[in-house]
């Protein structure tokens, strides 16, 4: 199922309010991680089944580890699997990022150490794992906060995976911003280096800014900075107009309200390419 | 099948990730663990409580440096919690809350279907119910809806144990239902599938079940 315009990212906070409102105008498809859901019980089959029936599904996990160094977790992934189909849902994908090590799940998105040599064997993982999902992979690019030295840059490291494993781009323009401006990169030239067709989707959310420690925080809790929805505009220029999911994970505010932003901020990405048509 | 990793890379990604563990890598490392501890407080709120809040950072520390978690999603963090917890708490009532909350969770995640009797519905032997598709037992050596100090006594008396089932209702209220001796004798009739066969008068203990949810109509 193909998706595009305005998308929401599904919480709980307000899945059941969601769930008992007729199909809104405002919200175009919701992104949903399926970690959430699948193989569970109870109220949330029925509120999911029901939103399914008003609302196209993008799914976007959490956990899938591509960046690990071990065989991909054929019950986490067959969960997805099922959890895809039975949504007919065919934008799926996870983060650039580790969640897993030799000895067990860690339950937090660590980036992964950037080399040649390591974007190679991602971008064959990527490959077993489309061929197992019958599906595109659409990654992430992930907010970090530890660099060390001689590594790979970031925009270089995930176009190489794109190019040699035909994976798709789910480009977190918040996370570009945040990286940008803690690791003095410029997002422009990031953005650049990307693949000019490899865009699926774009992410846009909410961060903090703490000038005692001199760096920003991705916390999908406060409303969208003005200068990431300029990056926004920017990011649809290049890589077009592609659909758009709000996150907001912290300080959840009312629907009403988060569905204002969603419009406010899709209307200030899309509005040069508009204007262009 | 998934390709093998390069030496280099994996030495690079345990190297990482161990580092994340240990605590040498900020800010991920109090990350993992700010995760965990969230998880552990908003699922297990009297464990926390009665675990404290210094034990249960050097339990949530503890859990990051050496468990090994086999489940992929955030939602089982508490499984792996009380997987890691076996035989770790002295403590029998923090011991208890924890896997009395987790099977609170356990329950209403639970993918059974739960289904209401028809209206009007009155069933005429234990032949015609079943129990709960989601109910799970406890027993447990204090009153669960006592404060610590007299869980305390009541554990020290060494009395006969307090057995509740824990299920979900039809309309997703996960209810907590303390046990008779009867209720449990019809509960092993009833798994046993000796209702199916009896005739019985279990007519007012088959209401009282039926509109407390513990069982369920077989005509569904």
């Amino acid at each position: 199922m193909t998706v595009h315009g305005r998308g929401l990212g599904l919480r709980r906070e307000f899945a059941s309010e969601l769930s008992a409102q007729d199909k809104r105008a405002d919200i175009d498809f919701l992104e949903v991680v399926p970690d959430n859901w699948m193989t569970m019980g109870g109220e949330s089959v029925e509120v999911l089944d029901n939103l399914a029936g008003k609302y196209p599904f993008v799914a976007h996990s959490l956990s899938l580890s591509i960046g690990d160094a071990l065989p991909f977790d054929r019950e986490y992934l067959g969960s997805v699997r099922s959890f895809l189909d039975r949504f007919n849902i065919s934008i799926y994908g996870d983060h650039f990022s580790i969640s897993r090590d030799s000895r067990g799940y860690l339950y937090e998105l660590i980036p992964i150490p950037r080399s040649a040599a390591s974007a190679a064997f991602i971008a064959d993982k990527v490959k077993t794992v489309q061929d197992f999902l019958s599906r595109r992979l659409v990654l992430e690019n992930i907010s970090y906060y530890y660099e060390e030295e001689d590594q790979m840059p970031e925009a270089e490291f995930i176009a190489s995976i794109i190019e040699n494993s035909g994976c798709g781009l789910l480009l977190d323009v918040n996370n570009v911003y945040v990286n940008g401006r803690n690791h003095g990169i410029d997002p422009i030239s990031y953005l650049n280096t990307l693949p000019q067709n490899s865009v699926a989707y774009y992410h846009v959310a909410g961060h903090l800014d703490l000038p005692e420690q001199d760096r920003i925080l991705d916390t999908h809790g406060t409303p969208v900075a003005n200068e990431v929805m300029e990056l926004g505009a920017y990011a649809i220029q290049r890589f077009g107009d592609r659909p758009i999911v709000l996150e907001r994970d912290n300080h959840v505010p009312l629907l009403d309200e988060l569905c204002g932003e969603l419009n406010l901020v899709h209307h200030a990405m899309t509005r040069r390419v508009e204007a262009a048509a | 099948m998934t390709p093998s990793c390069p030496q280099e890379v994996y030495a690079a990604i345990e190297r990482r990730c161990a580092a994340a563990r240990s605590g040498r890598l900020q800010p991920y490392s109090d990350m993992l663990r700010a995760n965990i501890l969230d998880v552990l407080t908003s699922m297990f709120p009297r464990f926390a409580v009665r675990r404290g809040e210094e034990a249960l950072a050097e339990d949530v520390d503890d859990f990051v440096r050496n468990f090994g978690a086999t489940h992929a999603q955030f939602m089982h963090i508490s499984t792996e919690f009380l997987r890691f917890s076996e035989g770790r708490f002295e403590d029998p009532i923090a011991h208890t809350l924890l896997q009395y909350e987790w099977m609170l969770f356990s329950v209403e995640i639970a993918e059974e279907r739960v289904t209401a009797p028809m209206k009007g519905w009155t069933a005429g032997s234990l032949a015609d119910v079943r129990l709960n598709s989601t109910l799970q037992m406890i027993a447990v050596s204090f009153d669960l809806d006592v404060g610590d100090a007299e869980a305390e006594r009541m554990v020290g008396e060494n009395r006969s144990p307090f057995v509740y089932a824990v299920y979900r209702t039809p309309d997703h209220r996960v209810l907590t239902q303390s046990l008779s001796d009867i209720d449990i004798s019809v509960f092993r009739e009833l798994a046993d599938g000796e209702g199916q066969i009896g005739s019985d008068d279990r007519s007012a203990w088959i209401g009282d079940a039926l509109r407390l949810g513990l069982v369920e109509a077989r005509h569904i």
